[in-house]
């Protein structure tokens, strides 16, 4: 985009030279400095201008009981209006919680604002507030990518303790920082205008205030887009929507650089250690051991735990969203591709006449607890003063959470259903006692329990 | 004159209290007589004094009782233990004992054991030993009096009394019950005995619950008794049993679920195991041992059981009659088995371990043999082989490579690693090539993951020649694996070039050199001299004089001295030494009269040469750096 250099802005620059060299004889050096003074003036004049009534000026107040008694911290940072309606954009993840208050400043008005939609890749929050008029937005569709050593600028609203006066900064920009989302590193501006707008000296907007840096708006207002678009037509009073949250299913580890180097590999890529069976990932073809360089489009960037990162954020896991990738195995490339699933979630029941919750057992959790038995429905809690907690010594439970229940009463159960017609023999015969059978990390056991505890017919 | 007020009121108020005492007895005689707590008797106290010494080292201290005249002492293991996570079952360097006459010996650790704690002592037996008696144990009963002497919190002889509160505590997690008593138990009470009311002993103190009142614990003196002869002719306790199963005792509930009245319960089998292929299965009922009944109602009873199992010598056949079936239709079957020892164990609970480590400070990663106990503890799958990752120090070179604590090293440089021996030998071999990156395969939990190690070779084109006395070299071993992991070419030079034997069953070392081979112009950056007694041989052995003394006008080349090797430039150079050097302290003496200048500092470095105590791998390790520095 050209700089926002107008005839009319040319011939005041002019006019106001010509008049200062008509009062007196200013020295070249003189002269230069007021050019330059003259310059940044109106710099800041093009930012204020075009941020204009679109910036948000945020105070979260949040109210936590540490035990001792109620406590309340307070931030203020700044943010944008998204639409008319009244969506904004916050910098930072403010889910939907009891004990958080969301006061949002636009123009000299006070509204409360509710979380709609948090990305923890991203790292933002659209939130909505119900504005009497229409609002003002930023549109985040025109953007300019700046050099670096170039001067910028950011300009925050403030609330009524301020007299609503807004305030710039200057900056410029030092360098770029890599990743999914590139970043402008900055010379210093105040953690206040975090999220605020960033102009470049002719008043094109280039980015959004990040922590010390600046977000490369090229980059982030795709995804800010498409955020938007799933607040507008998601379901009313979301927060961070787990229902929402693709599943790729794998576990993925970044290649050690020094390996890479050894083998061949490109540094920046992904192990899938794991790929379980019934995931997008198994699905579209990918098999544990190998190694991903390639993902929608684009090779794999970053090394270490910042590759992860930016797997998360250029994946978008979204349910169904669609992905493809390359990736490694006995040297040869694979290409692959589908939809993102659905997070796998267990159905659990409770045995209360046990005191325990036990859940069915996904793959997911043969490998994050590293199950040994798979047959069987693993305990996920343990109800305190219950037949299963209580043991021959005090906090010593006869069963515990990761405990795999093989059996009980000598009735196997595999999965969760046989566990619950098991469950519900036993609560038919009403046993004393009821055998368990179990594994507990490498070793089985066998407790028996009693099934008086806990019930209020006494006479153990 | 100013003391008989208060003298006489003692005697009233003394007069008073006794007969405030004597007169429910007295109206009570026809009920059960409650003894009034009486004094332990002066003789009792004045016999079992002389038999409680205190112990001191270099960390820290405790309490001990001598056993025998000829200077056999019981103490803890906690209080002999020393500070070499590589060696665990080391003791303390620096022990010394000293007796209630105030005589100091040093004392040698025999053998010790965390669980049971326990350790067996040894001073060379000086006149007038008094030997402590030793009491009944298996026959204590709770509520008896029990009186404990040590030295707590480093106060000198100290004498608290109480009751036994409970005989048979088997909450703390250890391998046998403990006895509790509510006599003062303190830290530097570990070690000090239990006595009954006759100054007999019932067993050895050893932990106070932190934070709580009158909380004693003590190891039944029947445990340490058990354990006293591997002590001595093994340096270790050994375990007998039939790896590897575990047992339940039959409580209440499971009796009634399982339909039984007696026995103790299999619990689990390990598959391959011992135990597996004599026969045993989850779920069996074990009745008789050797045709003897066995039973085990509560968790004491269950413990006492397998402590007598556990205290049989390996070898002996043992016949096990079970039950087995489902409840209400069960057959008695009768199994034979032979009891084996138990191999050294990992870390776990109570126990350091008694694996050695064998860790490479200069990569950052230490590893130990792969047991079956690891794989029970740390839940690692049946079917992986390879070598235990016990440290990953931060910030090095197995850190980059992702390696983690509790992973298992199955492939080096894509070679299976089978075997503590076999993973040194890849390792060392892709160190002596100087390998730029190693790769290195890790199964965590259930996964398999793949990094490479990158040494920096700071030695990198550096040629050390280590010069090694015949016979044990305790410190051959690490000197050798360092150097290899900085990146320098190693030779080791030795009389006869007899092989030499390293620690834990790695192959001996086949020497590259003769010492008739090296002379002023063998080429070398560094020479290093090994210590150890043998390293005396060297000060007499004219060649080797002359190498050294070539070795300080080579101003080219680093001279290093270890331990005993460090006299060696002192009695090389005709007039007095330049260089600033350290010695052990027994050889200071010499070094000075011979115009040496001393620091006593762990590492000395100066002019090109360098100079260590030696004393312990930290040291070595800190000398090999100083070796490294040295350009």
């Amino acid at each position: 985009m050209m700089p926002n250099t107008s005839p009319s802005r040319l011939l005041f620059l002019f006019l106001t030279l010509f008049l200062f060299a008509g009062c007196n004889t200013p020295s070249a050096l003189e002269r230069r400095d007021r050019r330059t003074y003259a310059a940044i003036q109106r710099s800041l004049e093009s930012a204020k201008e075009a941020a204009g009534d679109g910036i948000v000026f945020f105070e979260v107040e949040n109210t936590s009981n540490d035990g001792r008694g109620q406590k309340t911290r307070k931030v203020n940072f700044a943010g944008i209006v998204l639409t008319e309606e009244g969506h904004l954009l916050a910098p930072f993840n403010i889910p939907a919680e009891s004990g958080t208050r969301v006061v949002a400043w636009v123009g000299e008005r006070r509204y409360l604002a509710r979380s709609v939609k948090v990305d923890d890749n991203l790292g933002m929050t659209i939130l909505k507030i119900e504005p009497l008029t229409d609002l003002t937005p930023i549109s985040l569709k025109a953007y300019r990518e700046i050099n670096i050593g170039e001067m910028v600028y950011t300009v925050i609203s403030t609330d009524e303790d301020r007299e609503f006066e807004k305030f710039v900064f200057q900056a410029f920009s030092q360098g770029i920082v890599q990743g999914r989302y590139r970043q402008y590193s900055l010379s210093p501006i105040p953690d206040i205008a975090r999220g605020a707008p960033l102009y470049d000296s002719f008043g094109n907007l280039t980015g959004l205030v990040a922590q010390s840096n600046a977000w490369i708006l090229a980059d982030l207002a795709p995804d800010i887009e498409e955020l938007l678009t799933r607040a507008l037509n998601g379901k009313n009073g979301g927060d961070k929507d787990k229902s929402e949250e693709g599943w790729f299913g794998a576990i993925l580890a970044p290649i050690n650089p020094d390996y890479a180097r050894l083998a061949d590999l490109p540094a920046s890529g992904l192990w899938l250690t794991h790929v379980f069976k019934d995931s997008a990932a198994y699905e579209a073809g990918f098999r544990s051991g190998d190694l991903l360089i390639e993902l929608n489009g684009s090779p794999m960037r970053m090394t270490g735990s910042r590759a992860y990162r930016y797997f998360l954020q250029t994946l978008r896991p979204i349910e169904n969203a669609p992905f493809s990738a390359v990736v490694i195995r006995d040297g040869k490339r694979i290409k692959g591709k589908g939809k993102l699933f659905k997070r796998p979630e267990q159905d659990t029941l409770l045995a209360d006449d046990l005191g325990i919750t036990v859940s069915e057992i996904h793959e997911t959790m043969v490998i994050r607890f590293n199950l040994i038995e798979t047959e069987g429905v693993m305990i996920t809690a343990v109800k305190s003063g219950s037949p299963a907690a209580t043991g021959r010594t005090f906090g010593e439970p006869l069963l515990r959470n990761g405990d795999v229940i093989v059996s009980i009463g000598g009735v196997p159960t595999p999965d969760l259903q046989s566990f619950g017609e098991a469950l519900e023999k036993i609560r038919k015969e009403k046993p004393l006692v009821l055998l368990v059978q179990f594994q507990r990390g490498a070793t089985t056991g066998l407790e028996a329990l009693n099934l008086r505890i806990g019930t209020e017919k006494g006479d153990l | 004159m100013r003391r008989l007020p208060l003298f006489l009121l003692t005697i009233l108020f003394a007069f008073g209290c006794l007969q405030a005492q004597l007169l429910p007895v007295a109206e009570e005689a026809s009920e059960p007589v409650i003894k009034n707590p009486v004094d332990i008797p002066e003789e009792i106290m004045r016999k079992v004094d002389p038999s409680v010494v205190s112990i001191q080292h270099e960390r820290a201290g405790g309490t001990g009782f001598i056993l025998s005249t000829d200077g056999y002492i019981l103490s803890n293991g906690h209080v002999v233990l020393g500070s070499d996570p590589e060696q665990p079952t080391q003791p303390a360097k620096r022990i010394t004992v000293i007796l209630s006459d105030e005589r100091k010996f040093s004392a040698k650790v025999l053998g010790f054991s965390m669980d049971p704690d326990v350790a067996l002592l040894k001073i060379d037996a000086p006149e007038g030993l008094i030997p402590v008696e030793i009491g009944d144990s298996r026959n204590a009963s709770v509520g008896q009096r029990s009186f404990a002497v040590g030295t707590p919190v480093g106060l000198k002889r100290t004498f608290t009394s109480g009751i036994l509160s409970n005989i048979t505590r088997t909450d703390l997690g250890t391998e046998t019950v403990v006895f509790q008593t509510d006599a003062a138990i303190n830290s530097g009470n570990s070690g000090g005995p239990l006595f009954d009311s006759q100054g007999r002993v019932l067993g050895i103190n050893t932990y106070a619950s932190r934070g709580q009142n009158n909380l004693g614990f003590t190891i039944p003196i029947h445990v340490a008794q058990a354990m006293i002869d591997d002590l001595k002719n093994h340096g270790r306790f050994i375990r007998s049993l039939i790896p590897l199963y575990f047992t339940n005792e039959i409580y209440d509930e499971l009796g009634q679920a399982l339909q039984v009245d007696r026995g103790i319960l299999i619990s689990y089998v390990m598959e391959n195991s011992s135990a597996d292929k004599m026969g045993l299965k989850m779920g069996d009922i074990l009745i008789k041992v050797n045709g003897e009944e066995v039973s085990a109602h509560t968790k004491a009873e269950l413990l006492d059981f397998e402590w007598e199992m556990t205290i049989r010598p390996a070898g002996e056949e043992i016949t096990f009659t079970l039950l087995r079936g489902e409840p209400g239709d069960r057959e008695e079957i009768t199994l034979t088995g032979t009891l084996e020892e138990l191999e050294l164990m990992p870390a776990f609970n109570r126990h350091v371990g008694e694996l050695p480590e064998h860790r490479y400070a200069t990569l950052g990663l230490g590893v130990e043999k792969l047991t079956d106990l690891h794989h029970v503890i740390h839940q690692i799958p049946a079917d992986a082989r390879g070598v235990f990752v016990k440290t990953v120090i931060e910030g090095s070179v197995a850190s980059r490579a992702e390696i983690q604590p509790g992973d298992v090293i199955d492939t080096i440089a894509d070679q299976p690693v089978e075997s503590i021996v076999a993973f040194r030998e890849i390792l060392d071999s892709e160190l002596a090539k100087r390998e730029k990156a190693i790769p290195v395969e890790m199964i965590r939990g259930q996964l398999n993951n793949i990094s490479a190690m990158a040494p920096d070779y700071l030695m990198h084109n550096r040629k050390v020649i280590l010069v090694v006395p015949p016979g044990d070299n305790p410190d051959l071993d690490l000197l050798r694996r360092e150097l290899l992991a900085k990146g320098a070419t190693v030779q080791i030079a030795t009389p006869g070039k007899v092989s030499l034997s390293r620690d834990d069953a790695l192959p001996d070392l086949v020497p590259d050199l003769d010492l008739s081979d090296l002379n002023a112009e063998t080429e070398a950056d560094i020479l290093i001299f090994t210590g150890g007694e043998a390293a005396k041989a060297f000060w007499k052995n004219p060649d080797i004089i002359a190498l050294v003394k070539a070795s300080l006008e080579n101003e080219g080349q680093v001279l290093a001295c270890i331990g005993e090797s460090t006299l060696l430039p002192v009695l090389a150079s005709e007039e007095k030494l330049k260089p600033k050097i350290t010695l052990p302290r027994d050889l200071s003496g010499q070094a000075v009269m011979r115009g040496a200048s001393y620091t006593g500092k762990d590492v000395e470095s100066e002019k090109m040469l360098i100079t260590t105590t030696g004393t312990d791998r930290d040291v070595l390790r800190e000398f090999l750096q100083e070796v490294a520095n040295q350009r």
